[in-house]
């Protein structure tokens, strides 16, 4: 059923918001959110549903369409953001990242082809700070045999204990090669856990000297995220008599690393994503798909002792 | 059905399909529908049950698997032991203007279009694995059933498959010699020119993917686990350790290859421990639940007349008697012992269950009336086990099933046992040794299944309990320390039986019997009510320390008592006749418990009971003449310990008394006894706390 899908009607709704939102106290949070991580205090966004649920203007459809698209919508709640993030107020150290940025952006004001499509910066390799959408509160959390198909790439709240956790790997998110021949930096967007690396240079100045140039990845200037991957398992009380306890697996990225560990009680809000497999799975399995939970917010049940 | 366009036993996936175009052209709607059935499961089961061609569904076992077509319809009889996670599959899509359906197969039928419109439904995964225990006489044979001759040979790696002689897979695999009927059918196969999956079935039985399952004691290593998938039931429905058969279609590919990923990740869960070609599975469509009557075999339906039963009970009753020395008494707990099981729970207690054990089990009497009783348990039982308590085996085994998150599956333990089980439990090994923690969980883990029809199950990080119906026996020397049974009774054989063998024909009778009375309702009219009632004041009255669990124990035997006569309602002649069983029983015991042996030493009367528990006294060997057995129990002690218990004693009030009567005669017949030996350790709080 095709819904009429407007994401730049919904881009324009978002920035609104984040704009003109007030919480309780009166203040513009996100606006002070934004503030605090364009002086790189903070990495992370954390958009609240219940904030937009409680937004003077909002409309229960975008609310609807939120939940049930959540990954689309964090990109588009991330150009927002990219539009109207403010000015640095305070003076903080450069980074490598910071640098390289510079760098490029040099680059790019240079450089009068600009309409090179393979040439474009992905503005996720701008972006310094991870935007997470977190779901309301409100209702209780799910257990997770109530996870069903139909819930598939929606927002969900799951409690459990976390069993098992892998360790903190950096995840590419962008891949940045060199070119040999023609020396431009070429970026290519990983959106999943596998990905095919380039070889030639699709740059319009090699393909007008028509020179195959060879590409070299550089680690150094390719954006990684933190990455942990953990399995998390129903609670003694939420197993029906007869049964065993069901384990999910939960994707931590960012800024939420490192904040679980095996024997947690939890609580998760994330998007209930299927994974296809790839590789010879995907020869064999045909018709189905894996399934984790991409953690959005984590909440522990009773409080660890302050490190 | 007279006028169907596909069959369903021989083209499932056919049937399947022509339901589903049947089902949108009346308006059905793949996209909100959720994977519901849409009538599919509705024609099966007419076809099977109704029409009964149930019995023409080849069973899934490791003799018939390299005769079964792939995505044909079988049957499986298992225990479910391990619930996998559910897997999300695409359930129906778009191809062009008409839906497709995926539901009961592995792989599309049809190519998908990767914009297709799909749906994706869920489907539960459970491994199962024959029931454990099962005796062999209480599987069904795959001879029995008539290999429907496969026409549609099309299999969709048929061009990749050998051809090949499996004439040496089937020797391998013979397993009883109730298979007349498998070499016949395995020339039929080798004429339709069956492409044979021989060589990847011996990889299977001599795989080592399932190691883990094959070290529990018990696990037939040729029996095979069998993945199945379910679709349309109630999560309520299927349950851990329970029994099902499952119908439906069969999938099987032994041809893909699997490389080994050695990465670390976390997302190597349990599908990539069991790829296809290590375990078949299958779809299933219908499934039924199955309770021990269901393993007898349906040869033997007698109508439950009440003379007949009464000629069954006496002659089963005799049979028992001659297996237990002519030991009377015993024979009947046994029976009422075969025919209990848990009807209620109430608060945590398990009602209905009546727990037996048998003491005065030394060596010469196990190797003979211990054996005895096991051949004839497990030709009785269609599930049984036998368990041997050493303090080695309590310290290692695994007898309850633990989550391996490793592998993310449930290692089974020996107490993962189908309802219905009989476990017989073989004290006598245990000697003296010291149990550590493993052990003394064992031990816990035992005792909770005999009093609570319990077992915990480790999850890591908590443990959850599962419930059990274990009819447990146990044999030991004296009354068990480990296993308090609901009866204790001494077993007293008076001479080894003639004739212990029982004709197929008798035991079949017996088998139906035992298994068909269990299930019979049980209920106590008012009147009765009140004169049970009125016993039991009188009893308490008489003796104080009667107390729930003599009562509770004194209704199960008067329930037992009914239902093994075919009755369905507690008569006062019945309960009559268990108060008398219960009253011969505690009369033994008392006899039992003063036969104990006495040890009298010579310096200073201390008599120093040899079964207390907290004496530390060791009986060497050469003391053993010194001791009087129960053979040569004075006869005296006897009347004079009988005038003195009319009022209740405590133990030591016994012990006091006892001791100044033997003061006074036993040391005339101590003749032959040692000059100055003395006890190695004394602890006199022992005689006298």
């Amino acid at each position: 059923m095709m819904k009429d899908l407007d994401f730049n009607a919904d881009r324009g709704l978002t920035k609104d918001f984040l704009t003109n939102f007030a919480d309780a106290n009166g203040e513009a949070k996100y606006l002070n959110i934004l503030q605090d991580v364009a002086n790189h205090k903070i990495r992370a966004i954390e958009i609240n549903l219940e904030d937009l649920f409680n937004y003077k203007d909002m409309d229960e459809e975008f609310l609807r369409r939120v939940t049930e698209n959540t990954r689309r919508y964090i990109g588009i709640f991330a150009d927002a953001i990219d539009e109207i993030m403010p000015e640095p107020t305070e003076a903080f150290p450069d980074d490598d990242h910071d640098i390289l940025m510079t760098q490029r952006s040099e680059e790019a004001s240079e450089n009068t082809d600009g309409s090179d499509p393979n040439q474009r910066m992905p503005p996720e390799i701008k972006r310094f700070y991870e935007v997470y959408i977190k779901a309301s509160s409100k209702e209780r959390p799910f257990s997770i045999r109530e996870v069903k198909a139909s819930d598939i790439g929606h927002l969900v709240r799951i409690s459990g204990i976390i069993t098992r956790c892998s360790d903190v790997k950096p995840l590419m998110q962008v891949a940045v090669y060199t070119c040999e021949e023609c020396g431009f930096e070429i970026y290519q967007e990983v959106t999943s856990r596998v990905f095919m690396p380039l070889f030639e240079c699709p740059s319009s100045r090699c393909a007008l000297n028509n020179t195959k140039g060879n590409l070299i990845l550089q680690l150094r200037a390719s954006k990684f995220l933190k990455f942990q991957e953990a399995k998390i398992q129903e609670l003694a009380e939420h197993v029906p008599k007869g049964h065993i306890p069901r384990t999910m697996t939960v994707h931590i990225r960012g800024e939420l690393t490192r904040k679980v560990s095996p024997g947690d009680v939890v609580e998760i809000s994330g998007i209930f994503l299927p994974m296809p497999y790839t590789g010879f799975r995907a020869m064999r399995a045909g018709l189905v798909a894996d399934t984790y939970l991409e953690a959005m917010s984590v909440a522990h049940f009773k409080k660890k002792y302050e490190e | 059905m007279v006028g169907l366009p596909f069959d369903c036993l021989s083209n499932p996936l056919g049937a399947v399909r022509f339901t589903f175009e049947k089902a949108i052209s009346s308006g059905f709607n793949p996209a909100t529908s959720d994977g519901k059935d849409w009538g599919a499961i509705k024609v099966f089961q007419e076809c099977l049950f109704d029409e009964d061609h149930i019995s023409q569904v080849p069973i899934l076992d490791p003799l018939n698997i390299s005769r079964i077509q792939p995505n044909s319809l079988v049957r499986f009889r298992g225990m479910v032991q391990d619930m996998l996670t559910n897997e999300f599959y695409v359930g129906a899509f778009k191809d062009g203007l008409s839906w497709r359906t995926n539901k009961f197969s592995d792989v599309s039928p049809f190519p998908m279009g990767s914009s297709s419109e799909t749906r994706i439904w869920e489907r539960r995964l459970l491994y199962c694995v024959p029931v454990p225990g099962q005796n062999s006489w209480a599987m069904e044979s795959s001879s029995e059933l008539v290999t429907t001759p496969c026409k549609d040979l099309i299999s969709q790696h048929g061009e990749k498959r050998q051809r090949e002689d499996d004439t040496a897979a089937t020797t391998h695999m013979v397993l009883d010699s109730e298979l007349q009927g498998s070499p016949l059918g395995s020339k039929r196969m080798r004429e339709d020119g069956f492409p044979g999956q021989s060589s990847s079935l011996q990889d299977l039985i001599t795989t080592d993917a399932f190691s883990k399952q094959r070290e529990v004691p018990g696990f037939d290593p040729k029996s095979l686990p069998c993945l199945v998938k379910v679709y349309d039931s109630q999560e309520s429905d299927l349950k851990l350790n329970d029994v099902f058969e499952f119908i439906g279609v069969f999938t099987y590919d032994p041809e893909f290859p699997v490389p080994m990923d050695s990465s670390d990740a976390l997302d190597e869960d349990a599908l990539v421990q069991l790829p296809p070609s290590n375990v078949p599975c299958l779809h299933c469509i219908v499934h039924r639940k199955l309770a021990t009557h269901d393993f007898i075999s349906k040869s033997t339906v007698i109508e439950a007349m009440p003379s007949l039963i009464r000629g069954i009970r006496e002659s089963l009753l005799g049979y028992l008697t001659t297996v237990l020395g002519n030991d009377c008494l015993a024979a009947q707990c046994i029976l009422l012992h075969l025919l209990s099981q848990v009807h209620a729970r109430v608060d945590s207690a398990a009602l209905g269950k009546l727990s037996v054990n048998l003491t005065g089990f030394v060596q010469e009497s196990l190797s003979v009336f211990g054996n005895q009783l096991n051949v004839a348990i497990q030709n009785l039982m269609p599930i049984s086990q036998t368990i041997s308590l050493t303090i080695g085996y309590l310290n290692t085994a695994s007898l309850s099933p633990k989550k391996d998150y490793e592998t993310n599956r449930l290692v089974t333990g020996v107490l993962q046992l189908a309802e219905g089980t009989h476990l017989t439990v073989d004290e006598t090994p245990l000697d003296v040794g010291t149990l550590d923690s493993t052990g003394v969980k064992n031990v816990e883990l035992l005792k909770n299944l005999m009093e609570l029809q319990k077992v915990e199950y480790d999850f890591e990080y908590y443990k959850i309990d599962m419930s059990a119906d274990v009819q447990m026996l146990i044999l030991s020397e004296g009354k068990s320390n480990i296993l308090p049974a609901d009866l204790v009774l001494p077993f007293r054989p008076s001479g080894i039986g003639s004739s212990v063998n029982a004709e197929t024909e008798a035991l079949q009778t017996w088998r139906w019997y035992l298994a068909t009375l269990k299930t019979l309702p049980h209920d106590i009219d008012l009147d009765m009510q009140k004169v049970i009632e009125d016993d039991l004041v009188a009893a308490r009255q008489e003796d104080r320390n009667l107390g729930s669990q003599d009562f509770s124990r004194l209704l199960t035997i008067a329930r037992l008592l009914t239902v093994s006569f075919g009755e369905t309602r507690l008569t006062l002649e019945l309960w009559q006749m268990a108060k008398e069983l219960e009253r011969q029983r505690k009369d033994r015991l008392k006899r039992e418990d003063r036969r104990r042996r006495y040890r009298v030493d010579l310096i200073s009367v201390y008599a120093i009971l040899l079964e207390d528990p907290l004496c530390e006294w060791i009986v060497e060997d050469d003391d053993e003449p010194l001791l009087p057995t129960y053979e040569e129990w004075p006869e005296e002690l006897e009347e004079n310990y009988q005038l003195k218990t009319r009022r209740s004693m405590s133990k030591e009030g016994t012990l006091l008394l006892l001791l100044t009567m033997i003061s006074q005669k036993v040391l005339s017949f101590r003749s032959t006894c040692r000059q100055g030996c003395v006890p190695r350790h004394i602890s006199e709080k022992s005689c006298v706390s």
